[in-house]
């Protein structure tokens, strides 16, 4: 009987397959599952750009302006932070200065007449050199503490050179008009380091 | 009646009974077709195979330059020799922030066994699909045939908080 069975089963198997797959169009389908965890680190992250080289040539009409006792200039950079949601960071200025040591001295220019000391601002808002109320002037090694790449209303810049939002910050010097009248005439150099760090 | 005429006797009357069934008849034909559960002649289901490799949890810390990439090693296999695998993002297609709750988009890039690579952003979408093939493989008792890379782009890493950003992917293989 089995025998029979068999023989049975091939004929059927060669008249229905045709009409089998054409009918039910559908096979079954067994899903195979994975899973993997990913994670990205950023790591905190500061970089400074974008500095740019100051210069004051001072005229003899400038010290006779009597509305200013003082020859400023400033330079705006760009300050990258992503120390958190608001681009903290801090930020030191550092340089010559002739003044003695642990003091809260101006920075010194250096020039054949001799020295030609300056006062330095620094500032998160690229629209106030001074820092609001003031708050950005700074000595050499002084850390300022309490930036951010937010700190003039401006969106944390997602570039690292502040191509999408513009440059964020600010440094500003200025030499005392009696100061420069009391130095010989020529040129005074200096070189003023900025470092940001992470907090 | 001995062996050999019963079984030409059945044998006759299977293929009378074919011979007279209209046709469309495949229904007919196999419901009444005398076949043994044991012997049906049903094709054999499509299945397909999936298995992670690499470690299934890694985590990649940026260098702070370029894309941050982290691939993890797969195999993927139809006994069809075609699939389709369905990423599904459980942060619903970004990268959540622990600490920050900032949000990091990604791109998936898949190569099958045959070496085909292909990507896809998820841009805030949680399922993305890639179809692919098995060419040699029916299944993954072999090793490794695939692989599924991770990639953050540098504007997008730049633009985040620094902190862990994670998701889970879960990977789902069809055969087609």
């Amino acid at each position: 009987m089995k025998k029979i069975i068999a023989l049975a089963a091939v004929a059927v198997a060669i008249a229905a397959t045709p009409a089998f797959a054409a009918k039910d169009g559908k096979l079954s389908k067994n899903d195979s599952v994975g899973k993997v965890d990913v994670t990205a680190v950023i790591p905190p992250m500061v970089r400074i750009s974008g500095l740019t080289d100051m210069k004051i040539n001072v005229t003899p009409a400038d010290l006779l302006n009597p509305y200013f006792s003082r020859q400023d200039t400033e330079t705006k950079f760009c300050v990258y932070s992503n120390i958190n949601a608001d681009g903290d960071y801090n930020i030191t200025v550092d340089g010559d200065s002739a003044a003695a040591g642990g003091s809260h001295g101006p920075f010194t220019l250096g020039g054949s007449g001799g020295n030609l000391d300056y006062n330095v601002w620094v500032s998160d808002d690229v629209n106030n050199g001074f820092r609001s109320g003031g708050s950005g002037y700074t000595w050499p090694g002084n850390v300022k503490t309490g930036y951010k790449t937010t700190g003039g209303g401006l969106a944390r810049p997602a570039t690292i050179d502040c191509s999408d939002v513009g440059n964020n910050a600010a440094l500003h010097i200025g030499i005392d008009n009696a100061a420069i009248l009391a130095a010989q005439s020529g040129k005074y150099k200096g070189t003023l380091t900025v470092t940001v760090s992470t907090l | 009646m001995n062996e050999a005429d019963r079984r030409r006797i059945y044998v006759t009357l299977i293929c009378a009974a074919i011979a007279s069934t209209p046709l469309p008849a495949s229904a007919q034909i196999f419901s009444n077709a005398v076949v043994s559960p044991a012997v049906k002649p049903t094709p054999a289901e499509p299945t397909a195979d999936l298995k992670v490799f690499s470690a299934t949890s890694q985590k990649v810390k940026w260098s702070g330059e370029g894309s941050n990439a982290v691939a993890f090693d797969l195999c993927v296999a139809s006994s069809t020799g075609r699939f389709r695998l369905q990423v599904t993002s459980q942060s619903g297609g970004t990268m959540l922030g622990a600490a920050t709750g900032g949000k990091l988009g990604f791109s998936i890039r898949f190569r099958d066994a045959s070496g085909q690579v292909q990507e896809k952003t998820l841009g805030g979408q949680a399922v993305v699909e890639f179809e692919g093939s098995s060419p040699a493989q029916q299944d993954c008792s072999t090793g490794a045939n695939a692989s599924i890379e991770i990639d953050n782009k540098e504007g997008d890493m730049l633009a985040q908080p620094a902190g862990d950003y994670m998701d889970r992917l879960l990977l789902s293989a069809e055969p087609l």
